[in-house]
């Protein structure tokens, strides 16, 4: 295959690539270029990237293929492309945020995480655009500009992991890595039409990458199939002993769970929360078939009903700016103005919550939780909506101080509970609109396996973005 | 703006230590009274055992 012809096509699924390599069919070298050159050609559009790490990759590249030649391979991942979001540590790069403040800041280390890949033998090549901060929203008076959505440049990604929606979506690698603080992963993914797990609480390592809330955030894997964030969650899972939110629980087999199907597995649709969560009518209709198709492929659905999505937000709203505030205070009020306006503004109200407003919030936390586990004593998953509708246009994103909107996604960061966003179909503009599975605590493994189905059964990954620039 | 919130705000922003541009004022105390509706639900009545989601855990030594 020519350069040009590589650059022209997405990169394959990490699933297809390890395959490819294994057999000595395709080269990590070849893997890196192509990756890289798409970069190159798509990066003036969307916007995806901060910095490209070209030789750092080509030199990674080149020890994948020599490794793998001598017959060292480390596993499936080995040889193939990644990224990080620019709130991820990897040692020698900078470490921005997207930030004024950080322009600077140079990692000594490798995030748990980052660690964990290129271990694995994955390949870094380049480092993602973020809201600053995985806060605020699309901001123009940034040092890098918002990056753009694939299926229409005009249109938003979703954020904050909003480079990783992008670069995923454009096939500039297959995976990606966001936080999840309030559905950082899942909305970027859901309006990029891609795959987004915000794993469980503590099942993967927060260290040496930018907090915004101690007791919210999360981090994990946006790739292209169900399948491939199956096998970057064997290689991310697991107890970090010096991340303080860690949890030390035995890690499954995630790929060998995707084999068993949906057959008998009882999900619960909760369905009201659609209204109640002022979904669009393409996103429920879509919502509905999802869960004709599961219906289809064996499983029970059953309805089910979320306490009010307005006690979740007032959970998750004080809970967060109270302590991304604690993050900041310093910096708010000593240099507010490096900071982007919308940032600055949404940062700043957590400074005006009191103490007490914070432990009522922790109480209702425990509340809210108690009746979501209630719900898995008689439904394996649930099946909710993620998003309101398709991704709205960039410039008209909400940037007041108070977003008028509250996200959905915060449900289960309150709670705590795995969720997958994954697409469910495609709206009238053409963009992608997206479903979301929840499980227990700390089972990703059936929440993927439910994934898993549905998107073989659907087939909306054999679609994607006509981007213009290749 | 009655004045009463006008000056609930204002020591809002006083204890917050933060500082507000005259022209982003407005946004901001709007901003903030808006977020004070959505968390009225965290004044309903709870139970004394109710407690906080997050305590601290006692699994066995820290590194």
């Amino acid at each position: 295959m020519s350069a040009a012809d590589m650059r022209a096509t997405p990169l394959p699924s990490l699933a297809a690539s390890g395959r490819r390599i294994a057999s000595g069919e395709l080269s990590p070298v070849a893997l890196a270029e192509a990756a890289l050159a798409r970069a190159a050609a798509l990066n003036p559009t969307l916007d995806a990237f901060i910095e490209i790490t070209g030789e750092r990759a080509l030199a990674a590249a080149r020890r994948a293929e020599r490794e793998i030649a001598g017959g060292r391979r480390r596993g499936p991942l080995h040889g193939i492309p990644y990224a990080l979001k620019d709130i991820y540590d990897a040692a020698g790069l900078r470490t921005t945020a997207h930030s004024r403040l950080l322009l600077d800041n140079v990692a000594v280390a490798d995030a748990a995480t980052t660690a964990r890949l290129e271990a694995a033998g994955m390949v870094l090549v380049g480092k993602l655009a973020t809201h600053e901060f995985a806060t605020g929203g699309p901001a123009f008076d940034l040092p890098f500009p918002p990056a753009r959505n694939p299926w229409n440049p005009a249109h938003f990604t979703g954020g904050s992991s909003s480079g990783s929606g992008a670069a995923v979506a454009a096939g500039i690698v297959s995976l990606a890595m966001g936080s999840d603080t309030g559905g950082s992963i899942r909305l970027p993914a859901a309006y990029c039409g891609t795959v987004g797990l915000k794993p469980t609480y503590g099942r993967v390592s927060r260290r040496g990458v930018a907090p915004l809330c101690y007791s919210l955030d999360t981090t994990g894997p946006l790739t292209w199939t169900v399948e491939d964030c199956a096998l970057a969650m064997q290689v991310l899972a697991g107890h970090d002993p010096r991340d303080p939110g860690s949890a030390d629980l035995p890690v499954p087999d995630y790929r060998a769970a995707l084999r068993d199907g949906v057959a008998g597995l009882r999900i619960g649709y909760a369905r009201a929360f659609n209204a109640d969560g002022e979904v669009g009518p393409e996103q429920s209709a879509a919502l509905d078939a999802t869960a004709q198709t599961l219906a289809g492929l064996g499983a029970e659905i059953v309805e089910v009903a979320l306490p009010p999505n307005a006690q979740f937000q007032a959970c998750a709203r004080t809970i967060s700016h109270s302590e991304s505030f604690a993050i900041h205070a310093a910096d708010l009020r000593s240099r507010p103005e490096l900071y982007a306006r919308v940032t600055r503004e949404r940062l700043m109200l957590g400074g005006f919550l009191t103490a007490t407003q914070y432990v009522q919030a922790q109480r209702l936390r425990r509340i809210l939780t108690r009746k979501v586990d209630a719900l898995f004593e008689t439904c394996e998953v649930l099946l909710t909506a993620v998003i309101p509708g398709p991704a709205p246009i960039l410039e008209e994103t909400d940037d007041g101080p108070w977003r008028r909107q509250q996200p959905l996604a915060s449900v289960f960061n309150v709670t705590g509970h795995p969720a997958l966003a994954q697409p469910c179909g495609f709206a009238g503009n053409g963009l992608p609109l997206s479903a979301q599975f929840v499980g227990r605590h700390f089972d990703e493994a059936t929440v993927l396996r439910v994934g898993h189905a549905y998107e073989r059964s659907a087939g909306w990954t054999e679609r994607r973005p006509a981007l213009a620039g290749l | 703006m009655p004045d009463d919130r006008e000056s609930e705000f204002a020591a809002a922003v006083r204890r917050a230590g933060v500082a507000i541009p005259a022209e982003r004022w407005a946004a901001m105390r709007e901003a903030y009274f808006s977020m004070q509706a959505l968390l009225a639900v965290l004044d309903d009545p709870r139970a004394y055992e109710d407690e906080p989601a997050a305590l601290p855990r006692y699994a066995g030594p820290q590194p």
